[in-house]
């Protein structure tokens, strides 16, 4: 039995040394290596020049915003800081990181539906753990799920259970130094594709209070930056997002803004070319009128 | 409970510490305590199928009670002939029930006959397919008077409820494991660690293998239409790793599971993928279920005696037999007709018995051309079977093979997902460890530094398993 026993916890210290060496190998590749995510871009460097803006959101801010030709139109430097998926308790994260590596003046948060999400996104949040051992991040995720703290404490648990998004073939793709292809456009994805089939949208929102929000809010008036919300158009829009306004300040519905069937990728995506339409619209409603404000 | 799962890493010690600390100087306390964790580990799917088992538990213990002092032949069929019902009757009724149903109204309509009859609602139990056939080999052994009935209801019940191989197998014979639970077990420390390593071995093949296999397998099979030839067969050659590394992984760890316990199960699988024919695949590919339809099956059919017509049919009637065993869809029947096509060949040649005891490339390191392309072309034939026993219907099954044909070979066509980055060495590891200990039972089982091969396993499966999506076993719902 003794024979037996040793065997057993060899294995078991060889396992435990093994968890500890792989998760502390990955977690430097999300904080050292090539920037492969939003997040990582943020937390592995600090932004030498003040930003004017930083605009936050899901797919519906990456696919939507291009901060070149907002440079280009305005002169003003800024970051596309939306990842798919990202709601409420993402973008008060993200949020968060921003303050800490970055001199921002203004934040841009596109919402639509998912105003009324109170719980992490289960695929967004994942691009969140890698940093889950930083208080702040922790603090806020504890908040909705006890097992949050079985990711944070068993070593390379997270990258295990979530190997597609954060696992082994991520990792690899740092450390072999290809970062995210978002990064050449400052945080801005095209997609090239256009909408085939007629669509529509109609999605209602609950006219209820966003706790999260509220505290986005209170974040942004402590730390001087000027907040603004916004929603990105919508083909075939029929959704109402009037309510919005009784919650959020500084809000401007775009859902409207564009109708043209060939400048949407999908009913709630535009392709390249609306991108560009719209990022126009945006830089002329916010830039141009807070020039000529100041 | 599945055995990769944190359920089991938990229930696993307590039981091994209560067997060997707590029950060891009393071998029917022992017992015991095998059929309670036992029907605990079962239970944990579903408690209510916990009654089967103990009714089939009871029916063929009481038979075997009787068939001792029975001496009327008569009377002894007919005890024998209840036990085959009661037990294949569950069987037919859990898994096989809706498949007559379908197929009996599809008959009757072909002849403008309507039947109205609803299909039920039928949960299959796990593992039913299995303990039946095992507890059927009693019944049978006690029977033809090979086997002496036991009186110990302990230790018959956990005969048939023993479990690490409840529920996937190996299909023990009574005449192997029924005769262990009467012995005392003695604890071998040479045997354990032989048992920790034979489970580390499976699951490195289960959630390193077969379940990356599987991510990327169900993708191609679930969208073919899509992918064109070079993707479809890396379909099939993705399930075939898949199937083999799912099924004997989990036979690893049972056996590696019993070791812990002073058991000794029989081997089920022997490195099948390097046959150089179809019959050595099939007497290295799940060994205890073909050697069971040959003793139960094909022997009193008459085996190969007999005139060729005899044969071929007694060989149809196995391998069909066999793909039924499997499940109630025609795609595993056709899958045994096609291994039966492949086999008679061979059998009608006098070759079938070609490869019975010695290894490919036995004292050399690498396997000779004429070895090398017999593997090959045993291996491309089952594999194109296994295209039969994945697809979900003969009609998918068709247009599968259809469209490796007729589509193209463009490389830059296959669907590069995060699968098809790391699979492809992952396999290669499997076939060059499998092909460096093919003379042994498993990988590192008599190597001195084995230690180090552990390690190794216990690198892949940590940093290669998959969490994420964990599968269960494929051959729980046979």
């Amino acid at each position: 039995m003794k024979k037996l026993g040793r065997y057993i916890v060899s294995l078991l210290f060889i396992s435990i040394l093994l968890l500890y060496g792989l998760d502390y190998i990955f977690t430097k590749a999300y904080y050292d290596g090539a920037p492969r995510t939003k997040i990582s871009w943020v937390q592995s460097q600090v932004f030498p020049d003040s930003l004017d803006y930083v605009l936050l959101g899901s797919s519906r801010c990456i696919h939507h915003l291009q901060p070149e030709l907002i440079t280009k139109i305005t002169n003003k430097k800024g970051l596309n800081l939306g990842y798919s998926g990202s709601g409420p308790v993402e973008i008060k994260l993200m949020l968060n990181q921003v303050i800490q590596h970055t001199n921002t003046k203004h934040v841009f948060i596109q919402v639509d539906t998912k105003y009324n999400d109170i719980q992490p996104d289960g695929l967004a949040i994942v691009g969140w753990l890698p940093f889950i051992k930083e208080k702040e991040i922790y603090t806020e995720l504890i908040k909705y799920d006890n097992n949050y703290s079985l990711l944070k404490n068993v070593p390379f648990y997270r990258y295990q259970k979530f190997d597609p998004k954060i696992g082994v073939r991520n990792v690899s793709l740092i450390y072999l130094g290809k970062q995210g292809d978002f990064i050449s456009r400052k945080g801005y994805k095209p997609i090239n594709h256009t909408l085939k089939k007629d669509a529509f949208f109609n999605k209602s929102i609950r006219d209820k209070e966003n706790k999260i929000f509220n505290e986005i809010i209170d974040i942004c008036l402590e730390n001087n930056i000027e907040l603004h919300f916004f929603t990105s158009p919508i083909y075939n829009n029929q959704s109402d997002f009037g309510i919005l306004n009784k919650y959020l300040p500084s809000y401007i519905d775009f859902s409207n803004s564009i109708s043209e069937r060939t400048l949407f990728s999908d009913a709630i995506h535009l392709n390249h070319q609306g991108a560009s339409l719209f990022t126009e619209i945006f830089a002329k409603t916010y830039f141009k009128k807070t020039n000529a404000q100041h | 409970m599945l055995f990769n799962s944190l359920d089991f890493a938990i229930f696993l010690p307590i039981v091994f510490l209560l067997y060997w600390f707590v029950t060891n100087k009393n071998l029917k306390l022992q017992n015991f305590l095998i059929v309670v964790a036992s029907y605990v580990f079962y239970g944990w799917w579903d408690w209510r199928f916990l009654s089967l088992i103990i009714f089939s538990t009871l029916v063929d213990y009481s038979i075997g009670v009787r068939l001792s002092t029975e001496e009327n032949q008569l009377k002894r069929k007919i005890l024998l002939w209840t036990s085959i019902g009661v037990n294949l009757g569950f069987l037919g009724f859990f898994k096989y029930y809706n498949f007559f149903l379908d197929n009996f109204i599809s008959a009757f309509s072909l002849f403008g006959l309507e039947i109205n009859a609803n299909s039920l609602n039928i949960i299959l139990p796990v593992g039913i397919s299995f303990y039946t056939f095992q507890t059927l080999s009693y019944t049978i052994d006690v029977y033809k008077r090979k086997l002496e009935p036991t009186k110990d209801i302990v230790a018959f019940s956990a005969f048939v409820s023993f479990f690490p191989q409840l529920v996937a197998g190996p299909i023990e014979r009574a005449t192997n494991l029924l005769p262990q639970f009467y012995k005392k077990r003695s604890f071998n420390s040479e045997n354990a660690v032989r048992g920790i390593k034979q489970i580390i071995w499976g699951l490195f093949k289960k959630i390193v293998v077969a379940d990356s296999c599987a991510q990327y397998a169900n993708d191609i099979f679930n969208n073919y239409q899509e992918y064109n030839s070079l993707t479809l067969i890396l379909g099939a050659l993705y399930f075939s790793f898949q199937i083999y590394c799912d099924f004997s992984g989990y036979s690893d760890i049972a056996i590696g599971t019993s070791r812990l316990f002073g058991f000794n199960l029989m081997k089920n699988f022997a490195f099948p993928y390097f046959s150089r024919d179809i019959s050595e695949f099939w007497r290295r590919w799940h060994i205890s279920l073909s050697t069971w339809f040959r003793d139960y099956l094909y022997i009193p059919l008459g085996g190969s005696r007999g005139g060729t017509s005899r044969k071929i049919r007694n060989t149809i009637i196995i391998f069909v037999v066999s793909g039924f065993w499997h499940g109630a869809n025609w795609t595993f029947i056709v899958w045994g007709a096609l291994n039966a096509i492949y086999f008679l060949p061979l059998l009608l040649t006098h070759k079938n018995r070609t490869h019975t005891s010695s290894i490919i490339a036995a004292n050399k390191l690498f396997p000779n051309i004429k070895e090398l392309l017999s593997v090959s072309l045993t291996f491309t034939l089952t594999l194109f079977a296994w295209i039969f026993f994945r697809a979900n219907s003969i009609y998918q099954a068709f247009k599968f093979i259809r469209g490796i044909f007729t589509s193209d070979f463009e490389i830059e066509r296959i669907k590069l997902e995060r699968f098809s980055f790391e699979i492809i060495p992952l396999i290669l590891i499997l076939i060059i460890t499998e092909w460096i200990f093919r003379k042994e039972d498993f990988p590192f089982d008599s190597n001195k530094k084995s230690f180090l091969g552990m390690t190794f396993l216990i690198i892949l499966i940590i940093v290669f398993g998959s969490y994420s999506e964990m599968q269960s076993f494929i051959y729980f719902q046979f």
